[in-house]
């Protein structure tokens, strides 16, 4: 158990170091990405570049630089954005970490239950009228662009049917913490919810009922059927069940590259200070500390979710167990 | 889409024509306020209070104001800080000259331009309730360079003592350059050469005065103490900004720092600009930093006419053309250019004609200097101009290219991807296609683009870019972008991106700004003689000069535009 | 001595007459099995015989209406205990399904669902079918896997089907099959996926089945020993057609038709020289949409001659001189079974032209068939009993 643990622990931090290398290399071989110039200001004479350069440490070697920024990132903590100078990216991170939880959690809810919903039925009424528009309304789903799809409920609650019932009560875009006012926080995260779900649900409804309808031509559902189980049961209890499998993995991993950050684009459209946002942020300010931040989080949070979906896998797989 | 903006062109021209009816009202020559919301009755005053809500797309980096060099916190911490002298806080033609803020008068310069002597007002305190004393603005002026301010170097070199300081920051004394004398609360200024913009420059936002106990450092969150009517009372870049009354402020030149009307101003970060305008509309905010997406101005100009403030910006977008590298290396492959180009879609590309105009000069309207004239149109050359633009003359630009014998060659456009580049970076190379070259665009997000195009390592023919004034003056355009000393190469940081070098009109320049001293009148003269010279070698393209189209919600009153302030948010009403 | 009446035959059990199954493919209804009828006693077993694809599961999913594939056909009449089985709604089915007739499948590994345990899956389809609390559920299931011979029931119910050796888990099954005490038992090549001595020990389960439970067995393989060891009746099906049918001992001892004769010669006899190649049928069955207008076994056999290629040949009797005194001794030994099955069973019928024609096939000469006597009261396969065969040398077959 330990030497798992302390194996999974080394995974993690060779991870980490590649992907933070990686990030490093990108951002100073990419051309005009050398942030003396910004930091200095524009038209600041040469001796206020050369301040800057030294201040920063621009000046040293790149494995050097490297060194430093993880230092600060993970030991010392006091790692500083470049354009939003004084403002410590780590405590930054955190304080935007609760907004995306919060909208990741809140689409995950309804995708989850939305789509097993959808592809249960889709799966047992297979090949009816039912069947085929639920796979085209997922399909439909997927096809849409999330960035899109935000700024048209924008375009409908917050501007051409705002004064209507139907979204007078969609407040302004931005986040109103759960702390402060539990209805108002509900309410400004109903629409960034629906539609980050959107996508989700058009993926893992179809990914179901392709995995139930593959699942009713395996033995173990014939053997179900001969013992004159209902075919709800067997759908139910069985097949999707056994499906769950394959249906956990993908949404703890879905899941966590979203709360790392990965619903950026709809945070964005919908003024939510979550993480995406910071890493949008980041990117378009070529910002390296926080760039780098946002993309360890991340990280971390993908792989501390494959460490979650293989506990999973135990439980849910006995035959796993075992074969451990 | 042309028709569109011309309807709404139509609209924001009738408006426009509005809005100045309504600036005019304002302009007041400092001594006798006409306002009724003068500083006497304010503690009556029914306007006075409420929560100002201001939204911006990203916040605006560090608070320093001696650092800081962009325009939202500039436009936020004006009621925040003074410097010794201010541009007045009123718009009109009056408002052209600096008056005095923290400073009793505006000083005449003495010893040939070399010497100002200021004496500072008495019982000055900043917000945190320290008094204003010398030793702060002298203190103020050596933290310049300690904290290595951008303009550290470009506007304040000139004090004795300068030199010393941009190459050992930390032991900055300005010895020589700024003697205070506590009893008398004056402060002198030495200078080792004359300047004529000196003056502008200490109303410039960086000169603002803080305590001698600011950090040498950049301060990044933390607002330092200031003298104005509002302090910074909390700051999350993700998130906002609030603002809230100094309670050690009472007015003392309201010209220059009038009080404040909202009790608090609330900065929300984060709306991306579409979401800015619904919320606006919805009467969810009061004003948006940037400027209104195209696609919206239809809209705001059929139903919000009522709430659009339109302004001139000394601002404008063009193209520099590398002087150094082929085929701009040739003169009339440059003129070629600037003939051909259609500065009419670039006006279209840009919202059209009520928000934005032609340029066919370096110098924007409104800069002191400014002389309406374009030799690059049909029917016009270099030596005979005339006043407007009229049309592109492709026949004379193919006959230009011809004789400079570059056609066929490869022209790379680097230009920066968002929104109105793109479009006007399409523009120029159908432009240079159909004058027979074979142009590329290459699009780099702008916060690379700038200093990629500025550094000569990078071999760059032509970059599409602009430049905004810190301040209203010829110089900032025309020698900042265009002087030999503007080029520093192989540095990400060399403004004459244009790698132009000319020293008849470098000459001309200086003699320009020496004039000022003595003349000026005789000076603007002189740069409207320089910006034509320049445009006769035209190392650049000057494409269009923006208005800026900001959209205030419906409670909001009393919106003062100034040159250089833009819109004084310390004033707006919200009661 | 009064005039013998026939005895009331009771009603079998399982009476099937000419079921086919036919699937859909590209605009075509493509016949799988054809014209299969036989007809299944209580208490007795009957071996479904046939090489892989000659519709052995798909008569017997047929049967159970677990054949879902869209557009599929079964036309034909399955009479359980007089109820029709062929186009009964599947409410009914279900009623039938694991309480009445329940099916047991090759692979026991992947016949259980891997997420629950075995324990779980047998509570499952008792509480399916009666009303029973879990407590009382389980108590049965244990009692159940015990009778099974598995060692440990309780804590086995507690185990996963991936924890169970294959016999185990195959003891399971049937178990879980016999949980609601169905009259019939369909087991689908139930041995096939065990070595050798589970088979033994499953067979002999499978043959205990009709004394303990009273269950009859339809057993469907592949294998010719298994049939040969545990089967009252065989059935013969070669390409979906019912080839040859009988009681076993007789069809053993005296194939009717060439097909049983060449499956029986391939066997590799356990005593005499050891032949240089094994006998195998040359050729393989056709496809179903390419089988021969006359007997489907024609292209490969080697008695193929033009009455053969005309017209699928019917079923017809063969009674060789000492069958019916076969039956007679039968008879005296009464064992478990009625004397009407054994009149039925008596019969061997075979779909070929040749037992019309009076050739002869050489029968198949097994010491081990004399050795194997069931104290049932199976006489199996006595070689030389009124026959005149071309006997060659034992075991060498004469083809």
């Amino acid at each position: 158990m330990m030497i798992a643990l302390l194996r999974r622990l080394g995974q993690t931090v060779f991870v980490l170091f590649g992907i933070s290398a990686l990030v490093f290399l990108v951002f100073f071989a990419t051309p005009g990405a050398d942030p003396t110039a910004r930091i200095a200001g524009r038209n600041a004479s040469p001796q206020t570049m050369e301040k800057v350069r030294q201040e920063y440490g621009f000046d040293r070697p790149l494995p050097v630089q490297y060194a430093t920024m993880m230092k600060k990132l993970f030991i010392t903590q006091d790692l500083a954005s470049y354009v939003d100078r004084g403002e410590l990216v780590v405590p930054e991170i955190a304080r935007a970490a609760p907004v995306t939880v919060s909208l990741v959690c809140g689409a995950a809810v309804i995708w989850v239950v939305l789509s097993i919903a959808m592809g249960t039925l889709a799966a047992a009424l297979k090949g009816t009228w039912t069947d085929r528009s639920l796979m085209m309304l997922g399909l439909v789903g997927i096809s849409m662009p999330v960035f899109w799809l935000g700024q048209v409920a924008n375009l409908i609650t917050q501007s051409r049917y705002h004064d209507t019932w139907l979204f007078s009560w969609v407040p302004g875009l931005g986040y109103v913490p759960l702390t402060e006012n539990p209805w108002g926080w509900f309410k400004a995260l109903v629409i960034p919810w629906i539609v980050l779900a959107v996508m989700f649900i058009g993926i893992y409804s179809r990914v179901l009922r392709a995995d139930l309808v593959a699942l009713s031509g395996e033995d173990f559902m014939r053997t179900a059927r001969a013992k004159g189980l209902s075919p709800t049961r067997i759908l139910l209890r069985h097949g999707l069940r056994t499906s769950m499998i394959t249906f956990v993995s993908l949404f703890g991993l879905d899941f966590a590259q979203l709360v790392g950050g990965g619903a950026l684009l709809t945070e964005v459209v919908f003024g939510l200070p979550g993480v995406g946002r910071l890493t949008y942020q980041a990117l378009t300010n070529l910002d390296l500390p926080l760039i780098m931040a946002t993309v360890m989080y991340s990280a971390v949070f993908v792989v501390l979710a494959n460490a979650v979906v293989d506990v999973l896998y135990l439980f849910l797989d006995p035959r796993v167990r075992d074969a451990r | 889409m042309q028709k569109r903006f011309f309807h709404a062109g139509c609209v924001l021209t009738a408006l426009l024509a509005v809005a100045d009816q309504v600036s005019a009202l304002h302009a007041q020559p400092s001594a006798t306020p006409l306002l009724p919301q003068a500083a006497v009755h304010f503690p009556s005053d029914p306007h006075k209070g409420g929560t100002l809500r201001l939204a911006a797309q990203d916040s605006g980096g560090t608070l320093d104001p001696q650092v800081s060099y962009i325009s939202l916190i500039k436009e936020l911490e004006t009621p925040v800080y003074d410097g010794l002298l201010a541009f007045p806080k009123f718009s009109g033609p009056a408002a052209q000259h600096v008056i005095a803020d923290l400073a009793e008068t505006v000083p005449q310069s003495e010893d040939g331009g070399r010497t100002y002597r200021f004496t500072l007002r008495p019982n000055l305190h900043f917000s945190d309730g320290q008094t204003v004393g010398v030793e702060d603005v002298a203190a103020s002026f050596r933290r310049l360079f300690k904290v290595g301010s951008p303009t550290a170097g470009p506007y304040y070199s000139h004090i004795i003592g300068a030199d010393a300081c941009l190459h050992d920051p930390a032991h900055c004394t300005l010895a020589g350059g700024i003697e205070t004398d506590a009893a008398t609360r004056t402060i002198t200024f030495h200078l080792t050469e004359p300047d004529a913009e000196f003056l502008d420059r200490l109303a410039w936002f960086h000169a603002a005065i803080v305590p001698a106990s600011t950090p040498p450092h950049d301060t990044g969150n933390t607002a330092p103490p200031g003298t104005g009517p509002y302090r910074v009372t909390s700051y999350d870049p993700a998130t906002g900004m609030v603002l809230e009354r100094n309670p050690y402020f009472q007015e003392w030149a309201h010209d220059a720092q009038p009080a404040g009307y909202p009790d608090t101003m609330q900065v929300t970060f984060g709306l991306d600009t579409e979401g800015e305008v619904t919320a606006i509309e919805n009467g969810q905010y009061d004003w948006m930093y940037e400027d209104l997406p195209l696609d919206r101005l239809g809209e705001v100009g059929s139903r919000y006419a009522g709430q659009v403030q339109i302004y001139t910006l000394l601002l404008y977008y063009y193209a520099a053309l590398n002087v150094r590298l082929p085929p701009f290396n040739s003169l009339k492959a440059r003129q070629a250019l600037n003939y051909a180009i259609n500065r009419h879609a670039m006006v279209i590309y840009h919202g059209g004609p009520a928000v934005s105009a032609p340029l066919c000069q370096l110098l924007p309207q409104g800069t002191p200097g400014y002389v309406p004239n374009c030799a690059y149109t049909k029917g016009a050359s270099p030596a005979h101009p005339l006043p407007q633009w009229q049309a592109p003359d492709l026949e004379e630009a193919r006959r230009l290219v011809r004789e400079s014998d570059t056609a066929g060659q490869k022209i790379t456009i680097v230009a920066p991807l968002e929104g109105r580049y793109a479009a006007m970076a399409m523009e120029l190379r159908s432009t240079l296609a159909s004058l027979g070259y074979s142009a590329t665009v290459r699009s780099l997000t702008q916060t690379v683009q700038f200093p990629y195009i500025q550094n000569s390592d990078n071999h760059v023919q032509l970059a599409l870019t602009g430049w905004n004034a810190d301040y209203p003056s010829a110089s900032s355009f025309l020698q900042t972008l265009f002087a030999c000393a503007s080029f520093h190469p192989h540095s990400d940081n060399s403004p004459n991106i244009s790698a132009f070098c000319n020293p008849e009109i470098d000459a001309l320049m200086t003699t320009a700004a020496r004039t000022a001293l003595t003349s000026p009148e005789q000076s603007e003269k002189d740069w409207a003689e320089v910006d034509r010279a320049l445009m006769a070698q035209a190392p650049a393209v000057p494409l269009v000069q923006i208005r800026r189209v900001t959209l205030l919600s419906k409670r909001t009153r009393n919106a003062i535009v100034t040159l250089n302030d833009e819109i004084l948010l310390s004033q707006l009403q919200v009661r | 001595m009064p005039a013998e009446t026939i005895p009331m035959l009771p009603a079998p059990l399982l009476e099937v007459r000419d079921l086919c199954v036919s699937f859909p493919s590209r605009g075509r209804m493509i016949p799988i099995v054809e014209h299969v009828s036989f007809t299944l006693g209580e208490r007795d077993i009957l071996g479904l015989v046939g090489e892989s694809g000659s519709g052995k599961s798909v008569t017997a999913m047929a049967l159970m209406g677990l054949i879902d594939s869209p557009g599929v056909q079964i036309t034909g009449s399955a009479l359980f205990r007089g109820q029709e089985l062929v186009g009964l709604a599947q409410k009914q089915l279900l009623r039938l399904r694991g309480s009445e007739i329940a099916m047991i499948f090759q692979d026991p590994m992947t016949a259980f669902t891997p997420v629950y345990t075995i324990g779980w899956q047998i509570d499952e389809q008792i509480r399916a079918h009666e009303r029973l609390s879990r407590k009382q559920a389980r108590a049965r299931t244990v009692e159940l896997l015990a009778d099974m011979g598995v060692p440990d029931p309780a804590r086995t119910a507690d185990r996963y089907p991936h924890q169970l050796s294959g016999g185990l888990r195959q003891r399971a099954m049937i178990a879980m099959a016999l949980s609601c005490n169905p009259s019939l038992l369909i087991a689908d090549e139930p041995t096939t996926a065990l070595d050798v001595t589970v088979q033994a020990q499953i067979l002999d389960l499978i043959r205990s089945l009709r004394s303990t439970y009273g269950s009859s067995v339809l057993l469907i393989t592949h294998d010719m020993g298994v049939v040969a060891e545990t089967c009252d009746t065989t059935l013969v099906l070669y390409s979906g057609r019912v080839a040859e049918t009988g009681p076993t001992d007789a069809l053993f001892a005296h194939p009717g038709h060439p097909y049983t004769a060449a499956l029986l010669a391939s066997i590799p006899p356990l005593d005499g020289p050891r032949p240089h190649r094994l006998p195998a049928i040359a050729g393989a069955p056709p496809a179903p949409l390419e089988r021969p207008a006359g007997c489907a076994f024609a292209p490969r056999c080697s008695y193929a001659h033009e009455t053969c290629r005309d017209a699928p040949p019917p079923l017809v009797p063969l009674v060789p001189a000492g069958q019916a005194g076969q039956a007679g001794q039968a008879g005296q030994n009464t064992g478990a079974q009625s004397a009407a099955n054994i009149q039925q069973q008596s019969a061997q019928f075979a779909a070929c032209v040749l037992p019309a024609e009076g050739t002869l096939l050489l029968p198949r000469l097994l010491e081990a068939d004399t050795a194997m006597s069931s104290p049932g009261g199976i006489i199996l396969g006595l070689s030389d009993q009124g026959i005149q065969p071309m006997l060659s040398s034992a075991g060498e077959p004469p083809l």
